[in-house]
């Protein structure tokens, strides 16, 4: 039971990552892959603050969300400069840069190393150490992210962003300033990483450079376009299936030495399949 | 110690880099040239082309001039059947280029898994004992291995750039990369041609990843930083240009190693990256007009 | 569409089919205790996982012997030297197989790990550096060698054969502080550098000259086999003939000396924690082909195991009579020799070897 109650707590911390790089890539078609980035900022926010200064868990999430506010937004203020694949390239760029800084600042983040000991969230006198309690927090946490993305998703905000999305030209000429469009979803969208990253600090109470590489932005990635862009059950899907599917080959019998190898390949090979069988993802209408 | 003495090495130091970056971003630039999608994958040929070689020369004991050509064919191969096979599918139902990104993190994840099985994840080294005698130039010391691996580096570029310019091949390339659509109409059997890309491209990827093997040594997962690194030079360069991919990596070898002599190592990849952004922000056409 | 949705639901079928009947056979959990080991097996310290795997597998055997099948399992879950990963593993083995200790190799797995094994009261045994990883655990069992007694006796030999200034390279998290506090009883601290962050593509050429121009004397390589034949060979292709001073396991495996050649690495020192060669024939035995660079984990993963288990029987797995089981352990298990626990802490004696005119022979002062 614990374990699944683990497992449903990764899925409803990757499903808010999903939510918030859907809204960049989904919906406003810009190739981010620096997701990780923020997710980080947030973990080491909370993490700094929790165990140097006893700061409420709650308030880290504020202050998580303001360093990657303004992280994104000179972030999103450079890549807005690059149009198509240089975008992507550009956030490649990105992530390894917070990465490194992760990685090297020892003084502030432990270096890789790490900071462990981060405590559970306290409300008032209401600890979450239990991990059920924590499931309920981040089903909670998610639940109102997935009600910002449904209302930015249903506003003329977001109908602007689908209008840059489809054809960017064209609806600039028509006097909308795209930049400030494109600047606001790419904040927004590092925000929401940014509370899914205090979320996994508290909850794993350690983080290290490790959890935030590109492989990880790629994950997410992945995520959105498996479970299926521009569409807000899409991220849940598809953190269900790549949290899941590991965890389900634990199970599958393979010879034991190489076992977790051939896992590995397993993995890879779904991977594969289900690009090949549904490339619009699993529950997308919309084709990228 | 006069720091006046470091600099001829590092110069050395740095145009050994720069040649194997030139091989992986050559290989680089010619997949994405064409596809225009980052193909996660082709950091795994590297490694094929380094762990064939370790198979043929090491294992069966083949000899070194039979086992190389055979670890590029090899790491072409592958490359050509992995298009086949996913690639081609999923561009023929027009699929985006993300959703082809997913598939080609499928395929590294595979590959680099059943590396692991076959060889486990120790790191091998290529070269026999200590076989390298090193040779002074300049004041600096680099080893037969390391010429050997610049030579290959201008050579695989003076071909390719020959191919390019003078052959038709290298001008269908060209033109699928400019607006694959229209060379399809004009007749162009783009899927054929892809398929070569990809065998060609995979295998300098494969050259690179033996050449690397015979230098430092090779391990499952090495592909994936080295696929970076080609895919900067190939970007600062310009795409598609084939001596932009040359100069490309030679600057970022000379950056990184330059720089890093007074800053820490691990700062090597923030560097990379960093250069890559300053260049997509003022030239992002690169060095080097297509 | 239809038919796509059917095929679609007769491969779901079968693979839960699959798993359903492999499942039985992969996690049976009738024995009388279990141990849940979380180990890298793929990632990037899978070089490190896959020997202590085998040490694991070996330790089993060597259990069922002593002990009798179905006393004691041991149950390895890949970690992918990943710390959430890790935690997944953990509470597979915690909830669904009914571990009654939990065994942990790695830095990052072992901190995120430990608060799991802390609140489900089970028994902890991690493998890792340092203690700063795990905090708030005092119950916990810690299975590392630490480096302070190694670096000082190094740096008694620099003094003592007049080398002035030494640079450590150091890629094991957290260690190489204690490393360098240890060598300053010899050497000045303006005379040491410390280098720590190293390439991760193992191209360690700038570096190295880094500590050419710093003019050190010799090298301490607090590093892997995989990194440290690569700039060992660096090195010598650089001209520079520094000696290195290392564990047998760690930048002078018999690997490397036997690839870089004896006779380069005059005046080398390293310091070796005796596998028992009786656990080298049974380990060779079963594993024929594996590199001698295998033994060290293999040994202390062996002894760790085999440590835990009989502990974990003659206790019938109680955690606080488990945890002072291993206060008063000197016994090895026959892997390391003269390992036991003291303090819960793992400890060896160690025999130092010189490389001197190309031969390898015992040194003390």
């Amino acid at each position: 039971m614990e374990y699944l109650i683990h497992l449903l707590i990764l899925i409803s911390i990757y499903a808010i990552l999903g939510l918030s790089l859907d809204l960049v890539v989904g919906l406003t078609g810009l190739l981010s892959v620096t997701q990780a980035a923020f997710y980080g900022i947030g973990a080491y926010t909370t993490a700094i603050l929790l165990t140097n200064l006893n700061i409420n868990f709650f308030l880290s999430i504020i202050f998580g969300m303001i360093i990657a506010g303004v992280s994104g937004l000179v972030i999103g203020l450079v890549l807005s400069k690059f149009k198509g694949d240089y975008y992507a390239l550009g956030s490649f760029g990105f992530n390894v840069i917070v990465y490194t800084i992760l990685l090297n600042w020892q003084s502030l983040t432990g270096g890789p190393l790490g900071i462990p000991g981060i405590s559970r969230p306290n409300l008032f006198t209401f600890s979450f150490s239990n991990n059920l309690s924590f499931l309920i927090l981040s089903i909670v946490i998610f639940l109102i992210i997935f009600g910002i993305y449904y209302f930015i998703s249903k506003s003329s905000f977001g109908r602007v962003l689908r209008a840059i999305r489809e054809d960017e030209e064209v609806i600039s000429v028509f006097g909308y300033h795209t930049l400030w469009f494109k600047m606001s979803i790419f904040v927004i969208g590092a925000m929401l990483a940014s509370v899914a990253g205090s979320l996994f600090a508290s909850y794993i109470t350690f983080v290290d450079p490790s959890s935030f590489t590109l492989t990880e932005s790629i994950f997410v990635l992945s995520i959105i376009i498996l479970g299926g862009l521009a569409n807000r059950r899409g991220a849940i899907i598809g953190a269900v299936c790549l949290v899941l599917l590991p965890e389900i080959l634990r199970f599958v019998g393979f010879p034991s030495e190489i076992a977790a190898q051939i896992r590995q390949a397993a993995y890879g090979l779904i991977l594969i399949l289900l690009m090949l069988y549904r490339p619009q993802g699993l529950v997308g209408e919309y084709k990228f | 110690m006069n720091s006046m003495d470091i600099v001829p090495q590092l110069i050395l130091n740095s145009i050994i880099a720069g040649a194997i970056y030139t091989m992986i971003a050559l290989g680089f630039n010619l997949i994405y040239g064409t596809t225009k999608f980052f193909d996660l994958g082709y950091g795994s040929f590297i490694a094929i082309g380094g762990y064939s070689v370790l198979f043929f020369y090491r294992t069966l004991g083949f000899n070194l001039y039979i086992s190389i050509p055979l670890g590029i064919f090899i790491a072409g191969l592958v490359g050509f059947v992995v298009y086949r096979l996913i690639y081609s599918t999923l561009r023929s139902r027009k699929s985006s280029n993300m959703v082809l990104l997913v598939a080609s993190l499928g395929v590294l994840t595979t590959i680099q898994a059943i590396i692991a099985i076959f060889f486990t994840s120790q790191f091998h080294v290529l070269s026999l004992k200590n076989s390298s005698n090193p040779i002074s130039i300049f004041g600096g010391v680099i080893t037969q291995t390391q010429l050997v691996t610049f030579i290959l580096g201008i050579a695989v570029m003076v071909l390719i750039a020959t191919v390019f310019r003078c052959s038709l091949f290298g001008k269908t390339i060209k033109a699928i990369g400019d607006d694959e659509e229209v060379s399809r109409i004009v007749g162009i059997n783009t899927n054929n041609i892809i398929g070569w890309v990809f065998f060609i491209g995979s295998a300098i990827g494969g050259l690179a990843g033996i050449l690397i093997g015979f230098d430092t040594g090779v391990e499952p997962m090495m592909g994936l930083s080295f696929l970076l690194k080609g895919m900067v030079a190939s970007i600062i360069g310009g795409i598609g240009n084939v001596y932009g991919s040359v100069l490309g990596a030679f600057l970022l070898a000379f950056i990184e190693n330059f720089g890093i002599w007074k800053i820490s190592g691990e700062w090597k990849d923030a560097v990379a990256f960093s250069v890559l952004i300053v260049f997509l922000l003022f030239r992002p056409q690169g060095v080097l007009k297509r | 569409m239809r038919n796509k949705k059917i095929i679609l639901v007769g491969v779901l079928i079968v693979l839960v089919v699959i798993v359903l009947i492999t499942a039985k056979n992969n996690n049976q959990t009738n024995t009388s205790y279990n141990i849940g080991a979380v180990i890298p097996l793929t990632g990037t310290a899978a070089y490190w996982g896959e020997p202590v795997q085998r040490g694991i597998l070996l330790a089993q055997e060597t259990i069922d012997k002593k002990f009798g099948n179905g006393t004691l399992k041991i149950l390895i879950e890949d970690g992918k030297s990943d710390p959430k990963e890790s935690v997944s593993a953990a509470q597979k083995l915690l909830s669904i197989n009914k571990a009654d200790a939990i065994y942990v190799e790695l830095s990052g797995p072992s901190s995120s790990v430990a608060p799991v094994v802390k609140n489900a009261e089970k028994i902890y045994y991690y493998g890792a550096f340092n203690d700063k990883v795990v905090s708030n655990f005092d119950n916990a069992i810690k299975g590392f060698l630490s480096y302070t007694g190694p670096c000082e006796f190094f740096g008694k030999y620099l003094k003592s054969s007049g080398i002035s200034k030494v640079a450590i390279l150091n890629q094991f998290p957290d260690t190489a502080p204690s490393c360098a506090v240890a060598l300053e009883k010899y050497i000045p601290h303006e005379n040491i550098l410390l280098l720590e962050n190293l390439p991760k593509d193992n191209d360690f050429r700038s570096i190295l000259l880094q500590i050419k121009s710093f003019g050190a004397g010799a090298i301490i390589g607090m590093t892997y086999e995989g990194p440290s034949l690569a700039w060992i060979k660096q090195m010598k292709d650089l001209g520079m003939n520094l000696p290195v001073l290392s564990g047998h396991d760690d930048a002078l495996t018999q690997n490397i000396i036997d690839t870089i050649g004896i006779n380069n690495l005059e005046g080398s020192l390293y310091f070796d924690a005796r596998v028992n060669p009786d656990f080298v024939n049974f380990y060779k035995e079963k594993y024929p082909d594996s590199p001698s660079s295998d033994l060290i984990p293999a040994g202390y993963a062996y002894e760790g195991i085999v440590n835990l288990a009989e502990a974990i029987i003659s206790c019938k797995s109680n955690v606080s009579c488990t945890v002072k089981s291993f206060n008063n352990r000197t016994s090895d298990a026959g892997a390391i020799i003269g390992a036991g626990f003291k303090n819960r802490v793992l400890t060896s004696s160690l025999d130092y070897y010189l490389i001197k005119s190309g031969t390898t022979t015992l040194f003390n002062f």
